[in-house]
């Protein structure tokens, strides 16, 4: 028998069973579509070669920026197509200043020379591709995914100082003479702000890559960032926590091993901490000092196709006066320090050589490349005793 | 009608271009982006204003509050460092899956107890993350953002104090 009422009651069952069906619906979609991938990715590692790249090093200096603008820091590079090498840094007339761009130039060993620096990403052209104010730029880094294509990642600030980073991308398809849009990656929930990048990026077998970040806003620790090769954050590892350690720099040894070296910051040991893994990034041992002195600085570290493990730091506890190598064939736990870098002039008491990069290209050649007092990207050229005939 | 008009003006004003960018991106360069909750409360703000009907009551926006201020309380502290473990890294697709299981029984209960406001913010945002509407591939991007928790902290301790002060 019909009533108002029992139709009232109908109608609202009809919508509980909608409602319900929408939720199940909507937890299913995101449940589906989101499968990880079926097995922990491992580290994309070459093996080691029988020859060593660091029998006898011969270093050649050149200073790669053109000296203007007059405040330059934080290279980065990588190689391109015929042995050459790219690099990054940013620069403008202050570090911070509004006119702050990243700048580009291109080493070639057969003329043994850099080509006139470029500009390769402004702050204008950055806010306009992100649909948002952008104040100023900072670290870049670059890298070359699995299908060939350069990444350049890089810092923003929109407010605030660098606790305010934030972290973009562009993807280059021609070795790095132009770039698609500028995209950014959600990395913290407080407003994304606080997250930085400076170590370079990590291929892992499955084609995704491994971006190092780190975050400077209350906390001081570092990151693992998983990428997708269309751009997404596939996920994020701890590497430390606290307000300790800064741009982590991992290296991989094997496929399920590797090591990662951090700055030291605040009341730390001024050592150069290290974590490791042994599963593949997914989880990785609590921060450990390691034997070299880090005076609150950035390191870079790389393994060489010989198997070692190469870092570039600066030996004190206090200042960022000189720049040294050190070389460990333990996978990072003894390290043997090499004489120190010798800047392109005498080194005085106001000498600073910091933020060193290290690359090592096909033909055997460790490349370093490190900022001379915030005034000059510098850039020194090893060649074992077997690749110096073949540059 | 005025107040028609007043909505139109802040549209208007927000997309005006100084070099090259609206005000809304000056706004979302310093604010960060929304999430989909706040625009579901934006969005029925917007509506009331206008002289539309009101959407929820108190009693739903007390559940959502809860839910978004115990969410808060669990993501921002380990977030942003204090310990190894990184309830953030959980709304990346490749983890998904856990936080989707411990998600499900807040979504049944607003649907037992009939919570429209937070069924229609969970349901909202997990398909806004399907179509990657926003600009974060993490979940917990969809579902809360720190305006959101002020604005709700603020709402409850307003509304703890006027009925502690009630009950004097």
């Amino acid at each position: 028998m019909y009533t108002p009422g029992s139709m009232k009651s109908v109608e609202s069952r009809a919508w509980s069973l909608l409602s319900l069906g929408a939720v199940a619906a909507a937890f299913a979609a995101a449940f589906v579509d989101q499968a990880p991938s079926p097995e922990p990715p491992t580290f994309d590692v070459a093996p080691a070669s029988t020859s060593t790249s660091l029998g006898a090093l011969g270093g050649e200096t050149r200073i790669v920026s053109a000296g203007s603008p007059p405040s330059v820091h934080s290279a980065t590079a990588v190689e391109i197509a015929r042995g050459r090498v790219r690099a990054f840094w940013y620069g403008g007339s202050r570090e911070g200043a509004k006119d702050v761009a990243i700048y580009t130039a291109v080493f070639d060993p057969l003329a043994s020379a850099w080509s006139p620096q470029e500009i390769a990403v402004t702050r204008e052209e950055t806010a306009r591709n992100l649909g948002r104010y952008v104040k100023k730029l900072g670290n870049p880094v670059v890298a070359r995914d699995p299908r060939g294509r350069l990444w350049l990642f890089y810092v923003s600030v929109s407010v605030g100082g660098w606790s305010g980073s934030a972290v973009n991308f562009r993807i280059s398809e021609d070795e790095g003479a132009t770039w698609g849009r500028a995209r950014r990656l959600v990395i913290s929930p407080l407003l994304n702000l606080g997250t930085l990048v400076r170590g370079p990026v990590v291929v892992f077998e499955d084609g995704t890559l491994g971006l190092p970040v780190y975050h400077e806003l209350l906390g001081k620790f570092g990151e693992l960032l998983r990428i997708s090769p269309e751009g997404d954050v596939l996920d994020k590892i701890r590497l430390s926590h606290g307000r300790t350690s800064l741009q982590p720099v991992v290296v991989p040894l094997a496929p399920h091993d590797a090591v990662a070296f951090l700055r030291s910051s605040g009341s730390s040991p001024r050592r150069v901490l290290s974590v490791a893994t042994s599963d593949g990034g997914r989880t990785w041992s609590e921060l450990a000092p390691t034997g070299l002195p880090n005076p609150d600085a950035s390191i870079a570290a790389l393994r060489a196709s010989g198997g070692e493990v190469v870092i570039a730091f600066n030996d004190s506890e206090a200042d960022r006066r000189n720049l040294k190598l050190a070389v460990s064939r333990d996978g990072g736990s003894r390290f043997e320090i090499l004489p120190a870098v010798e800047p392109p002039e005498p080194p005085q008491a106001s000498t600073e050589l910091s933020y060193p990069w290290l690359l090592e290209t096909s033909d055997g050649a460790l490349h370093l490349l490190y900022s001379w007092n915030r005034r000059w990207i510098v850039h020194v050229r090893y060649r074992s005793s077997d690749s110096a005939g073949h540059p | 009608m005025k107040r028609l008009l007043i909505l139109a003006a802040a549209v208007a004003l927000l997309s005006l271009p100084i070099e090259g960018i609206p005000v809304a991106g000056y706004v979302r360069g310093i604010g960060g982006e929304l999430s989909v909750t706040t625009l579901l409360l934006l969005a029925s703000a917007i509506v009331a204003f206008a002289g539309g009907p009101k959407l929820y009551d108190r009693e739903e926006l007390e559940t959502l509050a809860a839910f978004v201020l115990f969410g808060a309380a669990f993501l921002y502290p380990m977030a942003l460092g204090l310990t190894s473990f990184d309830p953030y890294a959980l709304g990346f697709p490749a983890r998904i899956r856990v936080f989707l299981l411990a998600l499900a029984p807040v979504a049944v209960f607003a649907w037992f107890r009939g919570r429209l406001l937070l069924l229609f913010a969970i349901v909202l945002g997990l398909a806004a993350f399907r179509f990657e509407l926003l600009e974060s591939r993490n979940l917990w991007d969809y579902l809360l953002d720190p305006w959101l928790t002020l604005s709700m902290l603020y709402w409850a301790g307003f509304t703890i104090f006027a009925r502690f002060s009630k009950s004097r």
